[in-house]
């Protein structure tokens, strides 16, 4: 009788187990390259939201499924702002008025025709302070925008619609940046009727997601993949490819062998450069290389306050005695360049005369000797312990470059909540920062960090009053030669003169396609986040 | 049968309320504010606020917790950041995934660790029952990152005989499913020697010998029967232990299952998320172990009237 | 009288220790190796070719050669010397923790079994509380709220292993509180501390031992494996786990890198595997007790 029970039970935890099995077969092979029409690439990580008002990280689905009015177009290598949405576009004398004329007859992915309104309602969305929207900043130099983001109005003030296509927006001051700020993705236009019906689902749902752009979102599944399909009725004519299908694969050695099983189109060498020298000398994959220098800088920024970067001659002797070429080696496998301004060559108002620094250990030492410390002495440099390993491997290579100078730097992890605790007080030390631009702006490196808001937001209590007035001066003034020429002064004051931030280098976005993936560019600023509507397959 | 069953839930209520307990005070009690970890600090000051009221931050801890549970009974574990989406949705999105590598992880654990076991208590002291005590006691001494990775770079990469990684078909569950099978066939092969040989030591099992039965029937129809009893017991503890290797498992070969969106929480600082999770997990081994309790029951008329 | 008994029970049992070391293989290939490693790890300083976080990064990724018998690192750090004093590590890691679980462990079971009642009840669903957990994501969940620390993943570990020994603890405190010479000693007036800890506790030894032999390779194991995903130790920490997740990403290139830290976490953890299960066999007739 015991028996038999017993034989019951296996039987049926068998059984389950097989069920089980058999519930998940199904589909091809999984290891042989694929002969459809749909693009594969790699995600790390999902997103945490398609809808790029409420995201400051995940612009790659963005980018392609809606529009903007002007779109940065990577022409050459450089960014240019070309027409989107709009057909025609007219700036006022004084730099503060902006009309856009819009196509007629765009469609949204839910058979909606795009009208002004939408663009009216889609900058009103971003400022309304309970949408809890992130990129506000993008927005809030439209006249009456900050107003309603401090609950004082309820519509923006500076953008009307003249007529059905025709819709203007109103500056409160001129700000030489506003059509590169349109461009980013914070710019995506929506669908007002689209939108209010979607309320919290907007972004998340793949049916509710609509925009107007070369591809529509039909399946997302978390921590899986996420599909794209080709909109029929795109306004400049449907993607040569049927889709793209976004694999998510949080390991990057997994991505390597993925791609070269054939199972993705598409190797993103930038979080995995130690991959790199393989593909370059590999007969089989050298000639799918694509890649692009990155607008984006490694750097170092200093609290001026924090001892002992308190002392400029510290903080310079710390930039002489760090051997920026060897980790760019090491590290990136070389693959980039050394900078020494914060204004990255293939960004607006790049200064190529800027002085430059070289590694001299033995210049540092008699720097630390002048500035009180001949026998080197201790400091310390803050990370969250969720820092990724490129930025723990730079700090552990910084650590045994300064120690040969006799500087003892020690490398604490702090959690999150302390990390913001300390430094909405001002305490963090010395921080590893990486800033790629959100547009084409010395403005958007500049302000960014060293505006007196900023620069105490960030902690780095850098508060000099020549600084501050050019940085601000240049926001209002609408010559753009005189523009760029502050930008640089300030530049050159905080770097070469102050020594508030070590730049380090600005690294190059490196793809491996495979064989059938054609018509591939690397955006201008290296982003893995591209636009793909023109990207072919051949099988 | 059914006083014992019932007795066994009364049991785990207490257990269990002290088990959101430990998580809810790990998580909201101890110093670090979950709101500004969520939010990015682009986020106006008011809207923080007002996260705080939804998120009840401003009210004592216990008046949290009582809320917590209240919600949790009505299905309701929370909002995740990370995602945008309902803690419930984003479990029960994961959960079958997690399933299904659990139940082929412990076919293949039982398929390696019986077999293994019965030969190994057959043939106790020789040299097959070494190796393949040590084949087993290898997975279980392995971290199963690493295996994985190796597998990975074996089976998939080097031989091209498998997919690296996803989920989508069956060739796609072979590797992580043979990595945490392996990783916990060690024990179950442990067990099953140990009580083989102590069955085997047993009076009836040297009658069934002396009346001239052969050894295959004195193995499988005695000695086995019998010490499988304890391995059904056993499988409870594997579920735990499955489900804390699926946390690394579904990592490697990106299974997106529920050790997947754990690790997401904590790497992401997704409060409710992990919080949810974590309970979720562990109801889930609380009720395996019921099932194995009750299971035994059943087989070993003895335990229910003790 | 009883104080003999005791003795000769823990007199037996080195001698049934030591004779299963001579006859069972694996256990006695466990014992020596875990041997090395502990007199590498004491000597980790002595027997290490190199400073294992002396950076170097002209010599980065060098292979297997006379000068770094386990290649470099991608700091050009040499291999060996990490693996060295990575059993620092992973040896403390696995052995503290264990310890100070089992004495909490040892200690809540004495008094759970021989008083029994309500505290004994308060303590055994304190001990389902904490079995009921997935140990790996309890830690996790540890780590998330106490920051990442060597000294908070000691805290983690310890708090997550004292339930099995808490509860066998006060299954033989149970069986033995019935037993004549506990009987006697209480009728001689022996304060109820003197007798669970010279009377009890004794035999209870023979279990504790096979309990840490089993644990310490499950808690090195669950350091390597946080210190992986990122929540053990920090970098430039020499831990096996960290090197694996360090060096992964030259599997590829360079595999030995990745391979080797493993390996020690292989040979070390099933060394203590080999050795609990002989000591279980040897002791085994202590244990029914």
């Amino acid at each position: 009788m015991k028996k038999m029970k017993f034989a019951c039970l296996f039987a049926a935890l068998m059984l389950m187990c097989a069920s089980v099995l058999a519930s998940c077969t199904g589909g091809g092979p999984g290891n042989t390259a694929s002969a459809d029409n749909i693009l594969k690439m790699p995600f790390s990580e999902d997103p945490d939201t398609l809808d790029p008002q409420k995201t400051t990280e995940y612009y790659m689905v963005p980018l392609n499924i809606f529009d903007r009015l002007v779109e940065a177009e990577t022409v050459a290598g450089k960014p240019e702002i070309v027409l989107g949405l709009a057909e025609s576009y007219e700036v006022s004398e004084d730099g503060l008025v902006y009309t856009f004329k819009l196509r007629d007859g765009v469609k949204f992915h839910n058979g909606e025709t795009l009208t002004s309104d939408d663009v009216v309602y889609t900058v009103n969305r971003m400022m309304r302070p309970e949408n809890e929207t992130l990129n506000t900043d993008f927005f809030d130099m439209v006249k009456g925008a900050l107003a309603v983001y401090e609950g004082e109005a309820d519509e923006v003030e500076g953008v009307i619609a003249l007529d059905s296509l025709t819709v203007q927006f109103t500056l409160e001051y001129p700000f030489g940046a506003f059509l590169a700020n349109l461009a980013t993705p914070a710019g995506s236009i929506f669908n007002r009727k689209q939108c209010e019906a979607a309320g919290n689902d907007f972004g998340i749902e793949p049916s509710q997601t609509v925009g107007t752009g070369p591809f529509q979102v039909t399946d997302w599944q978390l921590n899986n993949k996420l599909s794209l399909t080709a909109f029929k009725d795109y306004w400049r004519g449907a993607a040569s490819i049927d889709g793209v299908e976004f694999i998510v694969l949080p390991d990057h050695e997994t991505q390597r062998m993925s791609f070269e099983n054939g199972e993705l189109d598409v190797f993103d060498a930038f979080y995995a450069p130690s991959q790199l020298p393989y593909f370059l000398e590999s007969s089989k994959w050298k000639g799918n290389i694509v890649s692009g220098l990155e607008a984006g800088l490694y750097f170092y920024l200093f609290n001026v306050e924090a001892e002992p970067y308190n002392i400029p001659g510290v903080r310079e002797a710390i930039a002489y005695a760090i051997d920026r070429q060897l980790i760019l080696d090491t590290l990136f496998n070389g693959e980039g360049k050394v900078v020494d301004c914060i204004v990255v060559e293939g960004v607006l108002g790049h200064n190529p005369g800027f002085p430059k620094m070289e590694y001299n250990p033995q210049k540092a030492k008699e720097l630390l000797a002048e500035a009180g410390f001949p026998d080197g002495l201790a400091c310390e440099i803050i990370i969250t312990n969720d820092a990724s390993s490129s930025e723990r491997d730079m700090n552990v290579a910084i650590q045994g470059m300064l120690k040969e100078v006799g500087i003892d730097l020690s490398i604490r992890a702090v959690d999150m909540a302390t990390y913001y605790d300390m430094r909405e007080k001002g305490q963090t030390p010395l921080e590893r920062m990486a800033w790629w631009v959100d547009y084409n702006d010395p403005d958007n490196f500049l302000y960014t960090f060293f505006s007196e808001k900023k620069s105490a937001h960030y902690s780095v209590n850098y508060f000099d009053p020549e600084v501050i007035s050019l940085l601000e001066a240049a926001r209002r003034e609408v010559d753009n030669d005189a523009r760029l020429k502050m930008y640089q002064d300030a530049e050159e004051i905080i770097v070469a003169r102050d020594h508030v931030a070590i730049p380090m280098f600005q690294v190059t976005h490196t793809f491996v396609l495979s064989d059938r993936v054609k018509n591939f560019k690397v955006s201008w600023n290296g982003w893995s986040d591209m636009p793909l509507y023109e990207i072919s397959i051949q099988n | 049968m059914l006083k014992y069953i019932v007795s066994r839930i009364l049991v785990m209520v207490p257990i269990l309320l002290g088990i959101v307990l430990a998580i809810f005070f790990l998580l909201n009690v101890l110093p670090g504010d979950p709101v500004s970890l969520m939010m990015k600090d682009k986020i106006k000051p008011d809207v923080i606020d007002n996260l705080r009221e939804r998120m009840r931050l401003n009210d004592p801890w216990y008046v949290r917790f009582a809320v917590y549970v209240a919600n949790a009974l009505k299905g309701d574990l929370g909002y995740s950041y990370r995602y945008h989406r309902e803690v419930k949705d984003l479990i029960m999105g994961a959960f079958p995934n997690t399933v299904k590598l659990a139940f082929a992880a412990l076919a293949i654990s039982w398929g390696i660790g019986i077999p293994t076991g019965i030969i190994a208590a057959v043939r106790k002291g020789k040299l097959s029952d070494s190796v393949l005590m040590t084949f087993s006691l290898a997975g279980v001494s392995m971290p199963i990152f690493w295996i994985g990775l190796l597998m990975q770079y074996i089976f998939a990469y080097k031989l091209g005989a498998l997919p690296t990684s996803g989920f989508s078909t069956l060739k796609h569950l072979i590797l992580p499913a043979f990595v945490l099978g392996w990783s916990s066939s060690g024990g179950i092969a442990r067990m099953v020697r140990a009580n083989m040989l102590e069955v085997m030591k047993h009076d009836y099992i040297r009658t069934a010998r002396s009346k001239g039965l052969g050894e295959t029937r004195v193995v499988f129809g005695h000695a086995l029967r019998n010490s499988m009893l304890p391995v059904v017991t056993m499988m409870a503890s594997q579920v735990s232990w499955l489900l804390s290797g699926a946390v690394v498992t579904e990592s490697i070969f990106a299974i997106p299952g529920l050790g997947r969106i754990s690790v997401d929480a904590i790497t992401n600082r997704d409060m409710p998320l992990l919080q949810g999770t974590v309970i979720f997990t562990t109801v889930l081994i609380m009720l395996s172990n019921l099932i194995a309790d009750i299971a035994y029951g059943f087989l070993d008329p003895r335990i229910r009237y003790q | 009288m009883q104080n003999q008994e005791e003795a000769l029970h823990a007199d037996t049992a080195l001698l049934r220790i030591a004779a299963m070391l001579r006859t069972d293989k694996k256990a006695a290939f466990g014992a020596v190796v875990i041997a090395i490693f502990i007199l590498v790890a004491l000597l980790a300083n002595a027997v290490s070719p190199y400073d294992p976080y002396k950076i170097d990064l002209a010599n980065r990724l060098g292979p297997m050669s006379a000068k770094h018998l386990a290649g470099t690192d991608s700091f050009g750090r040499d291999v060996l010397s990490r693996i060295f004093y990575g059993a620092r590590i992973s040896l403390v890691i696995g052995l503290l923790p264990s310890i100070i679980a089992i004495l909490i462990g040892t200690a809540l079971g004495l008094v759970s079994g021989y008083y029994g009642g309500f505290i004994d009840f308060i303590i055994m669903r304190l001990a389902d509380i904490v079995l009921a957990f997935p140990s790996l994501l309890l830690a996790l969940v540890i780590m998330y709220s106490l920051g990442v620390s060597l000294l908070n993943l000691f805290i983690a570990l310890a708090v997550i292993n004292w339930g099995v020994t808490a509860r066998t603890v006060r299954a033989q405190t149970l069986s033995l509180r019935e037993k004549e010479f506990v009987e006697a000693a209480r009728a001689c007036g022996v304060s109820d501390l003197a007798i669970m800890f010279r009377h009890i506790l004794p035999n209870c030894i023979p279990t504790l031992l096979v309990i840490l032999t089993l644990d310490i390779p499950e808690a090195i194991l669950s350091e390597a494996t946080l210190s992986f995903l990122g929540v053990g130790a920090e970098p430039p920490t020499a831990s096996w786990g960290l090197m694996v997740s360090e060096n992964k990403q030259f599997l590829f290139s360079q595999p030995w890198v990745a391979i080797a830290p493993g390996i020690a976490v292989l040979l070390l953890v099933i060394s203590f595997n080999f050795l609990g299960d002989g000591l279980r066999d040897a002791l085994d007739p202590f244990m029914s007790e």
